[in-house]
């Protein structure tokens, strides 16, 4: 056997996951699980579990700037500066540097991201919950974007399923805008939220105040002790990457499933520039991966099947960067679809004020979780003057020694009062709906490149007139609920200047839909004329919802890997 | 059903006030270019001004039953923050606010003396802050941006005490109350006579 043939067995698996963070996990999870030999390809740098956590134990005094941005980082962040958090002193080492790693605007688009093991999982804000029914009918009710080729009826198992091995925190509501989940108890609320709650829900019907739904194991099941996670110690310091292994993430929860299997090989530093696409066989046949560390080493890697988990951008970057003949636009792009529809929840818009009255009542705890208020617009008989909906993330909580800055005296009175508890505040924060647009859209630059030789990002995508018309509302709304839950002082805002991205909830440009003409993906996830690869992240998502987006990652990985697996067991791919 | 038009009337228009609003509306202007943040990085106080800074921030949180503001080197915090953190001109607001405090011989001023300085400093900011406000609405209302003042002299030696005081080791574990690792959360527990906040 010549050097060449062995070197390709050496280089072949059953499956290439591309991307390990919040999807790419669960693809490396659920083939391995199912018998397959995986290679998953991480574009970024490895980091372990727990001992790759740099700043999760710090106290505020360990950090040079107790948490604060300093000018260089905000020149070299620039992307991650206009989240107001991101670049921030304790998280930084977990978000890419936006002057090494830049990107183009067309129109302003705040494009965060976190490239190494495990992605994003590590950094999400674990909100977590379902779609209804009507989201994945809205598209083709409303005659905007492409119809969804699958419904809630064939999610609504594969939501179970992630969510048992997930954990997910929350109450048991029985609503059809938010269908429940599969729950571990849910967070307590603090007197102020159950007060609102209270008033809220008396002063208008069919809303809904409620606690968050989050992926923290509040009571782990036996099988998530054995993974090696403990429960939630309510630090609040998520972000940092979690010790306690406590909310989910690739490195808590998926990747120790799939080592568990022995079929996991994980090869951080790869960055996959495209797939190999054979014309002859009609299918991919693998990826060609260059070293984050050293661009001029480029290497190859075969599989029968490939799931493309990079994240919503990356991944199709991927598809539109592999040409054949027989996909001359990019793979899948018949459609000219690539590129297109991008999507995200549009925020910075709601209202908070202050609450009266529970001067003698604390909490005890540092809760990663607020309040939820499910959609209700255009929701029954609710009928305005834009289409779909928002819900809001919220919370109340008392004033700590910040306030000194807006008080006038010093000394040590002063310094006596500002050190105890101060006034109770509550707030709503709107989470909004994008709806499809097809002008709203990345493509790649002609002419100018990343340090690895790969064409910039270019974004061009904009709030429209209906995410306009909503955020009316989502103001409105926030200020007559607070009101109507007894506060005071209500400032009601609407940050005109944020833009696409800054939900870090983008997705779409290869979308899952009915036909290769109108769409990427059909309802499987597989690439259409490439049945052998499947895409499963925030680029397959035909539509946005108003919901946070990961849980429904999971559930699409999860089905998408059995049928990957059944597909290859009847010899199809 | 409430109508929404009485709704929004009654609704007060308030900024509400936390300790890194005006500290970040100082960082909300456009993008800088590193002549300026190089230029910024070259900032430091003469040992008199560090003095001085030290002593003021002393004078907003004072020694008491628990370390004071000297004690957590709040002085030297803030001389790093002015150099890592802020722009020229918030530098130069900043040091243009300690000189009229040098020039009215602050360090060899009495207790009570001090204490008049730093109010009508305080008030100055407070005035200073309001008039910015306005020209701020002003400027976006009709569609233009606004290029931040630096920030009041008095206001971000108040918000760099507090910072430095109460996220230091004395300050966060000594003043208020320092819990690593609650493990549970209580939503609504009774507030025990005397409690500290807690301190993250």
């Amino acid at each position: 056997m010549n050097l060449n043939i062995k070197a390709q067995q050496q280089a072949t698996y059953d499956a290439i996951v591309v991307g390990s963070g919040i999807s790419g996990g669960w693809a490396a999870k659920e083939l391995t699980e199912k018998g397959l030999k995986v290679l998953m390809l991480e574009r970024g740098r490895d980091i372990k579990h727990v001992t790759g956590y740099e700043t999760a134990m710090k106290g505020p005094w360990e950090f040079e700037h107790r948490g604060r941005i300093s000018t260089m980082a905000r020149e070299e962040y620039w992307a991650n500066f206009r989240t107001g958090y991101t670049a921030n002193e304790p998280t930084r080492y977990l978000f890419e540097n936006d002057k090494e790693n830049p990107y183009l605007e067309t129109r302003r688009f705040d494009w965060i991201r976190g490239y190494h093991v495990g992605g994003r999982s590590l950094l999400w804000g674990r909100q977590s919950y379902r779609w209804n029914e009507t989201d994945f009918e809205a598209n083709v009710k409303e005659g905007l974007g492409t119809d969804w080729p699958i419904r809630y009826k064939d999610l609504a198992p594969w939501y179970e399923y992630v969510e048992k091995f997930a954990g997910i925190s929350g109450s048991k509501e029985g609503l059809d805008v938010l269908p429940d989940s599969h729950f571990l108890p849910p967070m307590e609320m603090n007197c102020v939220e159950t007060k609102a709650k209270g008033d809220i829900e008396s002063k208008f019907a069919g809303r809904k105040v409620i606690i968050g739904r989050v992926a923290h194991l509040t009571k782990p099941e036996a099988f998530h002790t054995e993974l090696g996670r403990a429960a939630c110690q309510f630090r609040n310091m998520c972000s940092r990457g979690c010790p306690y292994g406590a909310y989910f993430s690739t490195q808590s929860s998926t990747l120790p499933a799939a080592e568990k299997t022995g079929n996991l090989t994980l090869l951080p530093d790869s960055i996959v520039t495209e797939v190999i696409f054979d014309d002859k066989a009609g299918k991919a046949t693998g990826v060609r991966v260059i070293n984050q560390n050293n661009p001029g080493d480029v290497k190859e890697y075969y599989a029968k099947v490939i799931f493309l988990n990079a994240s919503a951008i990356p991944s199709t970057n991927i598809l539109m960067s592999s040409k054949s003949d027989r996909h001359p636009n990019g793979l899948g792009n018949e459609s000219d679809q690539l590129g297109r529809n991008i999507m995200d929840h549009h925020l910075g818009v709601g209202a908070n004020g202050t609450m009266d009255g529970f001067e003698d009542k604390y909490y005890f705890g540092r809760r990663a979780n607020g309040i939820y208020v499910p959609r209700y617009r255009n929701w029954g008989n609710d009928k305005r003057d834009y289409v779909r909906g928002f819900g809001y993330q919220g919370g109340g909580g008392r004033d700590s020694w910040g306030r000194g800055g807006d008080m006038p005296g010093f000394g040590a009175a002063f310094k006596e009062q500002i050190s105890q508890p101060g006034t109770w505040t509550m707030n709503l924060g709107g989470f909004g709906e994008m709806i499809p647009n097809p002008d709203n859209r990345f493509t790649l630059s002609p002419d100018q490149k990343d340090k690895w030789g790969m064409p910039l990002i270019v974004f061009d995508a904009a709030y429209g007139e209906n995410e306009r018309k909503m955020r009316m509302d989502m103001m409105n709304d926030a200020a007559e609920m607070l009101e109507a839950a007894g506060a005071r002082n209500i400032n009601m805002y609407n940050d005109t200047e944020k833009s696409p991205g800054i939900g870090i909830h983008e997705m779409g440009t290869a979308r899952m839909g009915t036909d290769s003409k109108n769409s990427v993906l059909n309802k499987n996830n597989q690439v259409w004329g490439a049945e052998n690869i499947y895409v499963t992240d925030g680029a397959a998502m035909t539509s946005a919802s108003c919901v946070n987006p990961s849980l429904t990652y999971m559930a699409l990985t999860a089905r998408a890997a059995e049928h990957a697996v059944n597909e290859l067991k009847k010899m199809n791919l | 059903m409430m109508n929404r038009r009485n709704a929004l009337a009654r609704v007060a228009l308030l900024m509400g006030g936390t300790l890194t609003a005006p500290t970040m509306i100082a960082f909300l202007d456009g993008c800088k270019t590193s002549n300026e943040t190089a230029n910024a990085a070259s900032f430091a106080f003469s040992p008199d001004q560090l003095g001085m800074v030290s002593e003021i921030a002393e004078i907003i949180i004072p020694k008491t039953d628990t370390p004071g503001a000297k004690d957590a080197k709040v002085g030297e915090f803030i001389q790093l923050m002015l150099k890592d953190c802020y722009y020229p001109k918030d530098q130069k607001s900043f040091m243009n606010g300690l000189a009229k405090l040098e020039e009215k011989d602050f360090m060899k001023a009495t207790p009570e003396e001090q204490t008049s300085l730093l109010t009508t400093a305080e008030t100055n900011a407070g005035t200073e802050s309001k008039r910015i406000d306005g020209e701020r609405k002003k400027t976006k209302d009709a569609g233009q941006t606004f290029e931040e003042p630096g920030v009041p002299f008095f206001r971000l030696m108040k918000e760099l005490t507090l910072l430095g005081y109460f996220t230091s080791e004395q300050g966060a574990q000594q003043a208020l109350e320092y819990v690593s690792v609650p493990g549970r959360y209580d939503g609504c527990i009774d507030l025990k006579l005397g409690q500290k906040a807690w301190a993250m």
